[in-house]
């Protein structure tokens, strides 16, 4: 019984060697033509982003961190190209990208991109790319606003390139991260045709009355079930009829889309608006209309209470 | 069975795509373009050929207890060396086979000639035996894909798989009448089926036709 078990083992053990020594041997000869064929493929792509760059060669991606970057090839005298892949919106989106060896960002190529037509695609068109080439891998790379999801991601993805390739070549200064776009404003909002919101708190402090007040935001517009209102603090001065400022207390609108009012740009506009004045009006924040709506009526509610 | 019924049991009788209704993962995922045909076939072919050659030649020598994972080991062993060199020289179908490369190991086929065939024959009967069942799959699976191509495209084409060079190309179906579901594992089915159905017939008809006389 010993016997034939070992028998048998010896058997598989001598087929197993065999095997491997097979296969060993048709790895020697494969390999290095499975190299240069990987590298052929990414040739075409490479080419476009360094024309000059005659030989390309791939580089071993050590210490990133991000885990972001599946390959790297060095243009010989030119530069860099990360092959990059990120989670976009829909599914995951390759690029490369290449550095010159000065650090400029010579070019962004989207090798595949599935996200949704017309507004994640526009990462793959000059309005993205063309905010991007040219910069150095020390500068900031703005997202686009209403494609915030896909370029957030690409920009995350040339981020890794930038910091690995910065570590490479020992420049230092960080890689600017992911900018913000500026707020693009919409159409203006008359306070005084806007239905009014609720007062829930006064102060009064001198001549600066401060207001706790709601107005009702996209969320309870639209219906949604248990939706609360904004809430905001705003300040008036009853002197000089002046608002003094405006500030949220509670956002109640959809995170990431609401939220876009709560900058400077937006509530500056409110500082020194003349509450006597019929006319006064304020630019609401494109795509955070409904939001920017919930303010001019607790506003309203303030001013006529 | 003299060798040359023996060769052309492959084709229709045992043909192990129709018939037998072996291996038909492959043959389903990839019978979209004449290309994979062809380039699925020859490698399915030459593992085939190899293991029932191999096989035939240990029959006496391998003990019956361990005969599986000893196939297994040769079987995979082939088509690791099949993958690589199709890697290597035809990198371009080695993209549009993707997984069905290295699934070859568990293709039905393949152990169950080894199983059924090999283990029991001479080495001349079983590589005969392989040459058969590998042209048998081979054309089934090119019969499936020229279908599918056609209806899903319109175009009929075959190029050189190791330079990517285009060796024809025709238009059978302008491009406003193709039938893209053709393309999609529906078509697939739809076009296996059909065709099964057919072999069935031609399969069991004389064997009818033998009773009645009775």
């Amino acid at each position: 019984m010993v016997k034939k078990a070992l028998h048998f083992a010896l058997f598989l053990a001598i087929i197993s060697t065999i095997a491997g020594g097979a296969l060993a041997y048709v790895n020697s000869i494969t390999a290095p033509i499975i190299a240069e064929n990987s590298i052929a493929a990414e040739k075409a792509n490479l080419q476009i982003i360094f024309p000059t760059a005659t030989s390309f060669a791939p580089m071993e991606v050590k210490d990133d961190e991000s885990g972001l970057i599946t390959a790297a090839y060095t243009a010989e005298g030119v530069g860099i190209a990360y092959k990059v892949e990120v989670l976009g919106y829909a599914a995951p989106i390759k690029f490369l990208v290449g550095f010159a060896n000065d650090g400029k960002i010579v070019g962004l190529s989207i090798l595949e991109l599935k996200d949704t037509q017309g507004i994640g695609t526009r990462v793959n068109t000059p309005e993205f790319i063309d905010g991007v080439v040219g910069k150095t891998t020390s500068d900031g790379i703005a997202t686009l606003s209403g494609a915030t999801v896909t370029s957030g991601a690409v920009v995350k993805g040339i981020d890794a390139a930038k910091a690995h390739f910065n570590a490479l070549k020992g420049i230092k200064g960080g890689t600017g991260g992911v900018v913000v776009p500026p707020l693009q404003f919409g159409d203006p909002i008359k306070v005084f045709t806007t239905t009014a919101g609720t007062v829930v708190s006064k102060t009064v402090d001198g001549d600066v009355t401060t207001y706790i007040a709601s107005g009702n935001g996209y969320k309870v517009v639209e219906g949604y079930e248990g939706a609360k209102a904004n809430v905001f603090e705003i300040k008036i001065n009853t002197a000089t009829k002046k608002v003094v400022s405006v500030k949220f207390v509670e956002m109640n609108d959809t995170k990431g889309i609401g939220d876009k009012i709560d900058a400077e740009e937006f509530w500056s506009q409110f500082v020194g608006l003349d509450i006597s004045n019929q006319d006064s009006s304020i630019d609401a924040v494109s795509g955070a209309t409904y939001t920017s709506q919930s303010v001019v009526k607790a506003l309203r509610a303030a001013i006529e209470d | 069975m003299n060798r040359l019924d023996n060769f052309k049991a492959g084709f229709i009788r045992e043909n192990p795509v129709f018939a037998l209704y072996l291996g038909l993962c492959s043959v389903l995922a990839i019978s979209t373009t004449l290309n994979n045909a062809v380039g699925m076939g020859a490698a399915v072919i030459a593992v085939l050929v190899l293991s029932n050659v191999i096989i035939a030649a240990m029959r006496k020598i391998t003990p019956d207890e361990i005969r599986i994972p000893v196939y297994i080991v040769i079987i995979a062993t082939l088509v690791k060396i099949a993958e690589l060199l199709i890697q290597a020289y035809a990198a371009e179908l080695y993209v549009a086979l993707g997984v069905f490369i290295p699934l070859i190991v568990v293709n039905c086929i393949i152990l169950g000639r080894a199983e059924a065939f090999a283990s029991k024959n001479t080495i001349l009967d079983s590589a005969i035996d392989g040459i058969g069942m590998g042209l048998g799959y081979t054309a089934g699976l090119i019969l499936i894909s020229v279908i599918r191509q056609i209806l899903s495209s319109g175009v009929l084409n075959f190029s050189n798989p190791f330079t990517q060079q285009m060796i024809f190309e025709i238009r059978l179906i302008p491009q406003n009448f193709v039938i893209a579901m053709f393309s999609q594992p529906t078509g697939a089915f739809l076009t296996f089926a059909l065709i099964a159905a057919g072999v069935e017939y031609l399969r069991t008809r004389p064997a009818k036709k033998a009773k009645e006389v009775k």
